[in-house]
């Protein structure tokens, strides 16, 4: 009952907290777009230069290639960067203090800050897919309720595993810092914006075990090949596997720092 | 129910964190822990203004935080509105309403956005014209408009003030409520808080450096110092016992340190501090017998401008009990 009161409440003040600096939404439009076009450019050259083609990424492909890694990594990244900055940025500023003391849900707390995340993601991602629509001849051959799904599954995942990152931070910048790096790492191993083929076959076996290459790759087998759901059911297990044990393992770790913040302080 | 608070035997320490990662590592397996609060008792009646008097460190905030469901107490208990804390916090979080020194509101959202957040979650009615009235009342009106982080100390405490008092709480917990505000708001708010006791039986657990605000607010008060509770009386009853002592003011030509650790070597001299606001030197003594010794031990160093005999204070209580004074410029954190 509580949580069904407190919920839009929390969410209009997370919406007002994030418009305060809504360049931030343009910044973050700007930056997309521009690791889009710059493989867009790449991948163009190459195949004028002579590439036949490398794993799924192809001549007819490579648009659908690079947006659909350019649409999950926004996911992957926002969830990885600025969200668990917004956690940690509260416990850093004292604000939880006062909200922790007074008699609002906890639950709708964490979900409207994760429901800021969604409608970043979906202003960025509708924007870009609607420029490459319009603008480079992006063709999505699958279900789009198949994709939605593979969204989802990676939102899930990636949120989770932010939370994570949050509770554990205890600065602002030791945060910044990690989720970069991390980040950066998983960008450099899943192929957003290439295909893991590229690298030699121990790297190769490294990056297909991560989720974020499975996310990537289950998309692109959609797009590209229009995979039904029956194809990527593995991967669908996988992923959703990733998913599952990311949301539990927060839950957990969320109350092993709620009590030890009860035994230290906040 | 006459006991709004109720602390009983309550007890805390923390694990002493290494300053360095070489002093983690050579420590590994070896905790080492400081007690911040020793078998803490006290209670709070219903209607009652109840101050903690302590210094930097005392052990004040822990104790609020302990109150308040934030920290968990290592041994004893705590039980506010008939209620088990923190295990049943939730049930009464909606009588209660908070200050923290070092807390603050949500810094992306403007003055009024803050108050409005929190008037809906703890369901105020009639929340606008409530709302209208307490920025009025702290002289926020013109800087409702304003993000929170361009408000200056004095009225970050004032909106906070403000969001404390939103629900009409049964139970305000104020720490350093007046902390940084000027003179005339904080003593508005001193009358407002003593107003809200009188009319609406608002319970007020407050502390505070602030000697005058404790005299002037609480019925009574309890002397903390290194995580124990001293004494608690009324101000009065704890002003009466020294009243057997006999307190001076000097006001000295030439004040130096040197000068206050000699008068304080006396035999006959309790203890002796320098009150910067008055520039005097207040010196607490057995026996007035002995007046004319310390004069003329004085006259040796400087000069005497003037002199005047004073009554005790809560400043001299806190010092005649622990040997130590609160300075009202340290900010407790």
């Amino acid at each position: 009952m509580r949580f069904i009161y407190d919920f839009p409440v929390l969410f209009i003040a997370e919406l007002k907290k994030f418009l305060r600096w809504k360049e931030r939404l343009l910044w973050d439009l700007i930056g997309t777009f521009a690791m889009f076009i710059a493989f867009v450019f790449v991948w163009d050259a190459a195949f004028k230069y002579g590439l036949q083609g490398i794993g799924s990424l192809t001549r007819e492909s490579y648009i659908t290639f690079i947006l659909t890694g350019t649409l999950l990594w926004e996911i992957i990244g926002i969830n990885l960067g600025p969200i668990s900055h917004v956690f940690v940025n509260e416990k850093y500023m004292r604000t939880s203090v006062y909200f922790l003391v007074s008699p609002a849900s906890r639950f709708a707390y964490l979900l409207a800050k994760s429901g800021i995340a969604l409608i970043q993601i979906l202003i960025t991602n509708g924007v870009v897919l609607l420029v490459a629509m319009l603008f480079f001849n992006f063709v999505f051959k699958g279900s789009i309720l198949l994709a939605l799904l593979i969204f989802a599954l990676t939102f899930l995942c990636f949120h989770a595993l932010g939370v994570i990152i949050a509770a554990l931070g205890a600065w602002r910048e030791g945060i910044a810092d990690f989720s970069w790096i991390f980040s950066n790492v998983l960008m450099i191993f899943s192929g957003v914006w290439y295909p893991v083929e590229i690298f030699p076959e121990p790297i190769k076996s490294f990056c297909k075990i991560l989720p974020t290459t499975q996310a990537i790759e289950m998309l692109r087998a959609v797009g590209i090949h229009g995979a039904s759901f029956s194809q990527l059911l593995l991967r669908f297990i996988y992923l959703g596997s990733f998913a599952m044990v990311f949301l539990i393992l927060a839950y957990f770790v969320f109350k092993w720092v709620e009590g030890r913040a009860m035994l230290i302080g906040i | 129910m006459r006991e709004v608070i109720k602390v009983e035997n309550v007890s805390k320490r923390y694990r002493k964190e290494a300053r360095s990662f070489f002093e983690g590592i050579k420590n590994l397996g070896r905790a080492r822990y400081k007690t911040v609060l020793h078998n803490i008792n006290f209670s709070v009646k219903r209607g009652e203004i109840f101050g903690l008097l302590g210094p930097n460190g005392a052990g004040k905030t822990t104790l609020f935080k302990i109150i308040c469901g934030l920290l968990r107490a290592d041994k004893g208990e705590v039980t506010i509105l008939g209620q088990k804390i923190p295990e049943n916090y939730m049930k009464i979080a909606h009588k209660i309403n908070v200050i923290f020194a070092r807390a603050n509101l949500w810094w992306e959202l403007k003055g009024k956005e803050n108050l409005k957040v929190y008037g809906k979650i703890y369901r105020v009615k009639n929340l606008e014209e409530k709302i209208n009235w307490l920025l009025d009342f702290f002289d926020l009106k013109e800087k409702a408009n304003r993000y929170t982080d361009l408000y200056s100390t004095g009225e970050i405490m004032r909106l906070c003030m403000a969001k404390a008092l939103l629900n009409d709480p049964e139970l305000l917990i104020l720490d350093e409520p007046t902390l940084g505000l000027d003179v005339c708001i904080a003593l508005k708010i001193r009358e407002f808080l003593k107003d809200l006791n009188r009319k609406r039986k608002t319970t007020i657990l407050l502390s505070t450096h602030y000697m005058e605000e404790a005299d002037f607010l609480c019925d009574r008060v309890a002397l903390i110092n290194e995580g124990k509770i001293i004494k608690i009386d009324s101000p009065a009853n704890l002003k009466n016992a020294l009243r057997k002592e006999e307190i001076i003011e000097l006001r000295l030509e030439k004040f130096s340190l040197s000068l206050l650790n000699k008068i304080e070597k006396l035999k006959f001299v309790k203890k002796a501090y320098f009150i910067e606001e008055t520039e005097r030197v207040r010196i607490l003594m057995d026996d007035i017998e002995n007046l004319d010794k310390l004069i003329r031990e004085i006259k040796k160093y400087t000069k005497i401008r003037n002199f005047i005999v004073s009554q005790p204070t809560l400043q001299d209580v806190f010092i005649h009990f622990t040997g130590k004074e609160i300075s009202e410029n340290e900010i407790h954190l």
